[in-house]
């Protein structure tokens, strides 16, 4: 078992519903994000495009920050996702520096999104799960797959542009869409072997 | 001693106002640093490596002395592993309140990932700290074996913890977005001149001259071996990334090739001019602001390109990072704490 996920570029709309709803999910501190896309143009106007690139944790299977860890607070589980142990990091930052994919935030502090306005129910409730000075990463929403669920990313996707599923199962329908859409890794070159698999578009 | 018993006060007093800006960074955490996600790490690890560079610089030119039984190599060690000792410490105050959760720092010792360099960077500073002060208590044993084991443990711990402090970016490297990590030959020159300035600046300080003069004669004359020849390294290295367009390394250039212009100076005047003692002590101070922007090339350069490459990472906030004033301010703190250490424990071997 191996979870992995493909995301299918040529969908992709860049409206960011993935990054907000990983937010939402996680209840995540305000500048603190799991998830990302990163936004860049193509060509040269006027035949000039924007284009996207949703970044989740690649949950690599040679992970560098896994390696980068002095106190083995990150583990890699038997499911294929790269977890880090919030009650044993030191807060090093050693592991942001080895991500190829700068898929690690540090939690600096806990904010709360509205400076002026008081903190907020969920606010109070969900920053609880933080402790500032260590390091958060997605984790493909953990709690959600232990509820049988998907990814709050993946479910959310106005274009359906990701798939979910186990790697190691040729039969899966996301073994079986990386092999349709000739699906790759993003820098498969630095062979950390990640777990997400992107159709360019 | 009364002026020594006046520099110890001041310095006392400096040390007391790091400590207090040491402390309210721990209990503020980053608040008040301009450390971000691009820059995780700032001025505390540019201050952590330049310490430990100069204390591993001054650790292996002791060692090497005393390998090479130079006359006077052990009374210099006197004074060198002290300087040596209250240097890596402050070198480990600087990476202790780097942390976020600095007291989780004894998980280390358990956990014993060997694959992780700072691992390696905290066995290393520990063990030096532990060698520069086994040197100055004087618990070794008075036996020419034992001093030369003792110099030749030195000499590879310093070597080890240079290393390390070079392989932090590696990852990168290796994917091809860094180009100036593990510039191994710069680093060890930087960090032996930075070591020799501080020798020489430590022995001409009032009072506390080595004992052992036909070293610190020799001191400037290192001082312009080690400028020439990281001169040539640093050209070196400048001409094999030109074409990777890497940040260029001017100012550590020109202050290179003014350190040489000064120990040449002293050469040609010392038979003339009375005064040429002031040109090796203006090349010390230099060098170590030389050192100083070694390790800003070392920490936060390999910091300022994205990790995503291009054309990803094109809309990617790339802001410099400068240090804030409460960073600068903790900074100067905790090199107050060096000195006071250094000169307390210099000052108290001389026997009050």
């Amino acid at each position: 078992m191996r979870y992995g996920m493909m995301i299918d570029l040529t969908k992709c709309v860049g409206c960011n519903a993935c990054t907000v709803a990983c937010r939402n999910h996680n209840g995540t501190p305000s500048g603190v994000s799991l998830h990302k896309i990163m936004k860049y143009e193509v060509g040269k106007f006027p035949h000039s495009k924007m284009k996207f690139l949703p970044m989740p944790c690649m949950q690599c299977e040679n992970a560098p920050c896994e390696k980068a860890c002095p106190i083995g607070a990150t583990v890699k589980r038997p499911d294929g996702i790269v977890e880090v142990l919030a009650d044993q990091c030191m807060g090093c930052r050693g592991c942001v520096t080895a991500c190829p994919y700068d898929a690690r935030q540090f939690v600096w502090e806990i904010k709360n999104y509205y400076e002026q306005a008081p903190v907020t129910l969920f606010e109070k409730k969900r920053h609880k799960e933080y402790q500032q000075g260590t390091v958060v990463k997605c984790t493909f929403c953990l709690n959600r797959l232990q509820k049988g669920l998907e990814p709050a990313c993946v479910t959310t996707c106005p274009s359906q542009c990701r798939v979910f599923g186990d790697l190691d199962d040729p039969s899966s329908e996301l073994s079986k869409a990386i092999a349709a859409g000739n699906a790759r890794p993003f820098r498969e070159d630095l062979e950390t072997k990640p777990s997400v698999y992107y159709i360019n578009g | 001693m009364k002026n020594e018993m006046m520099i110890l006060i001041i310095l006392c007093f400096l040390a007391l106002a790091g400590g207090i800006a040491i402390l309210r960074q721990l209990l503020q955490g980053f608040r008040k640093t301009n450390l971000n996600d691009h820059y995780v790490w700032g001025i505390y690890v540019q201050g952590c490596f330049y310490l430990s560079s100069l204390a591993t610089g001054i650790l292996m030119i002791l060692s090497a002395a005393i390998l090479l039984d130079v006359n006077g190599a052990e009374r210099l060690a006197d004074v060198g592993s002290v300087i040596a000792f209250s240097l890596l410490f402050g070198s480990q105050i600087l990476l202790g309140i780097d942390l976020g959760k600095p007291s989780r720092a004894i998980l280390m010792i358990k956990s014993n990932n060997f694959h992780s360099p700072l691992t390696w960077d905290f066995y290393t500073l520990g063990l030096a700290t532990v060698l520069s002060l086994v040197f100055f208590l004087g618990v070794l044993p008075d036996a020419r074996g034992i001093t030369l084991a003792w110099a030749l443990l030195c000499l590879i711990t310093a070597n080890l913890c240079l290393a390390v402090h070079t392989m932090f970016f590696l990852s990168r490297t290796k994917g091809g977005y860094q180009t100036n990590a593990f510039s191994g030959l710069e680093t060890l020159i930087a960090s032996l001149l930075g070591g020799t300035a501080f020798l020489i600046l430590t022995t001409s300080a009032g009072g506390l001259q080595t004992p052992a003069p036909g070293i610190h004669a020799s001191l400037p004359g290192l001082l312009l071996i080690l400028a020439v020849l990281l001169l040539g390294a640093s050209v070196s290295h400048k001409i094999a990334l030109l074409k990777q367009n890497h940040q260029d390394s001017k100012a550590v250039l020109i202050l290179n090739l003014l350190i040489i212009l000064l120990l040449l100076a002293k050469q040609f005047t010392e038979n003339f001019l009375p005064s040429s003692d002031v040109f090796p002590l203006l090349a010390a101070v230099l060098s170590l602001v030389l050192v100083f922007i070694e390790k800003f090339h070392a920490v936060i350069l390999p910091q300022q390109k994205s990790m995503i490459p291009e054309p990803y990472s094109q809309f990617q906030d790339k802001r410099m990072y400068h240090p804030s004033a409460k960073e600068t301010q903790v900074l100067i703190g905790c090199f107050a704490i060096c000195a006071f250490v250094g000169y307390g424990l210099l000052y108290m071997k001389a026997g009050f």
